[in-house]
């Protein structure tokens, strides 16, 4: 898929402190209606803003979310390889996290909710689809691994 | 990952649900984005005052790709209209659809940040489903007075469109 | 007697009568009111250019008790900002059914004055049911298509709203 061809597709200047406006919208949530509500929002960004990566996913159609991450990273300016196999599944590594990178700048130290914001999101993409997205912590990064989903017997 | 440039579309979801928990639940939010605000500019507004507001909303111009334009600019008084705010407009282009309330958030944050550098500010909304607005800064309070006065006439029956700090 | 005052809310009732009669009808009447607009205006902006459109408008926005911004760069453009437009604002206030092309006539009759005087000329309507809209007047015919894309972007779903005198 061409990067035009996503429901989405930013153009222009890119601001990356909207990396702590995140952040900081994810830790208000925490703090004063708990992980539910965290993982509430979460979901309807995935399934309801993202609803063409979601629909390709469960049509078994990674093309969009491949994009996706391709796009925004290099937009992003990030240290990363994305290995695409020929079945859809993928292989993010993603060596620098540009959230990560951006709140070091701001002097915010939270990993575990901006990661539990991936994975989250991850699952809300792939939920009702083929496949899953396994996450592995890297220093400064996580590796991100589409596959498909194992069917128990 | 949510990239940078779909931030709003993600910031949308959380007005929508804390619009379900209630007024204070938003408003609450706002003061808390108004803190994290005053990391990137409440030093630079306080020491250089309308100058310093301009240089803050300069770059936010280039870096978020607004559409805007600068009516009035001194050492009293700043004032800029959003033609077209490239954050609804996102918003608006979004199969989840759009909060209501989406466009209060701006002076849900901007608002108390001036009145803690000592300004007056007044908000003129234009309409909360089109992605335009304009914002009006003053160093003296009888000047935003005069404004607010303004504005209202614009939008006779509807002051709910119009915010301001004082 | 039709006092100055409510001389639009009269207008709207031409132009409604007008539309039911065909595009034709409107545009023969834009025609007109700019023929005859070009008698207060045309003059002063051949000869003086941008800053006699700043002159002449300031003295409308005076008279005409606009809520409304202009802006000259001196040899390059003039912006007119109306923020609360006295015509479409009594003409909102009017016991008779709105019209739905009331804004149109203003980029009606000044866009040909416009082509006359030798400038270009873009009009952003906004929309058509809200009394504000905003135009910017080039000497450059580049400058000019460059800042219609620039409104063209705002209004993706509505290119109506984008009014030129160029191609």
């Amino acid at each position: 898929m061409k990067p035009e061809e996503m429901r989405y597709c930013s153009t222009g200047e890119v601001h990356l402190d909207f990396h702590g406006s995140t952040y900081v919208g994810l830790k208000y949530l925490l703090d004063h209606f708990g992980m539910e509500a965290v993982d509430e929002v979460l979901t309807a960004t995935g399934q309801k803003v993202y609803k063409s990566i979601h629909e390709r996913l469960k049509n078994g159609d990674t093309s969009e979310l491949l994009c996706f991450w391709r796009y925004y990273l290099e937009r992003e300016k990030c240290d990363f390889t994305l290995t695409e196999n020929p079945d859809g599944t993928a292989v993010l590594e993603l060596r620098e996290c540009p959230a990560l990178r951006q709140l070091a700048k701001e002097k915010i130290d939270d990993r575990p909710l901006i990661c539990h914001a991936t994975e989250k999101l991850n699952e809300a993409w792939c939920g009702g689809s083929p496949f899953e997205i396994a996450v592995e912590a890297l220093p400064r990064g996580c590796r991100q691994t589409l596959r498909r989903k194992t069917v128990a017997k | 990952m949510i990239p940078s440039d779909h931030f709003v579309r993600f910031y949308n979801e959380i007005f929508k649900y804390l619009r379900k928990q209630g007024p204070e639940a938003v408003a609450e939010y706002y003061r808390t984005i108004s803190r994290h605000q005053e990391t990137h500019c409440l030093k630079l507004f306080t020491e250089k005052g309308i100058p310093g507001m301009k240089e803050y909303w300069d770059s936010i111009e280039r870096e978020e790709n607004c559409d805007s334009e600068t009516l009035e600019y001194s050492e009293d008084v700043y004032r800029s209209c959003m033609n077209r705010c490239p954050s609804l407009s996102k918003v608006l282009d979004n199969d989840a659809g759009a909060s209501e309330i989406y466009c209060r958030h701006c002076p849900g944050w901007v608002l108390p940040l001036f009145s803690k550098c000592g300004f007056y500010c007044v908000y003129d909304l234009v309409g909360l489903d089109i992605p335009r607005c304009e914002q009006a800064v003053f160093r003296n309070l009888d000047d935003a007075r005069a404004y607010r006065e303004r504005v209202l006439r614009r939008h006779p029956g509807h002051p709910e469109l119009v915010e301001c700090n004082f | 007697m039709i006092p100055s005052d409510h001389f639009v809310k009269f207008y709207a009732e031409i132009f409604k009568y007008l539309e039911k009669r065909g595009k034709g009808a409107v545009d023969e009447y834009y025609k007109t009111i700019a023929e005859h607009q070009k008698t207060h205006c045309l003059k002063l902006f051949r000869e003086k250019g941008l800053a006699g459109m700043k002159e002449y408008w300031d003295s409308i926005i005076f008279e005409e008790n606009c809520d409304a911004d202009a802006l000259l760069e001196e040899g390059r453009s003039y912006t007119f900002y109306m923020h609360g437009c006295p015509s479409l604002g009594k003409v909102l206030d009017n016991d008779a059914e709105a019209c739905g092309i009331y804004c149109s006539h203003c980029p009606g009759w000044v866009l040909p004055v416009m082509s006359a005087a030798g400038f270009y000329c873009v009009y952003d309507l906004i929309r058509r049911d809200i009394p504000r809209c905003t135009f910017k007047v080039f000497a450059s015919l580049e400058d000019a298509r460059a800042f219609r894309e620039v409104v063209r972007r705002r209004h993706p779903e509505d290119p109506g709203l984008t009014l030129c005198n160029f191609d």
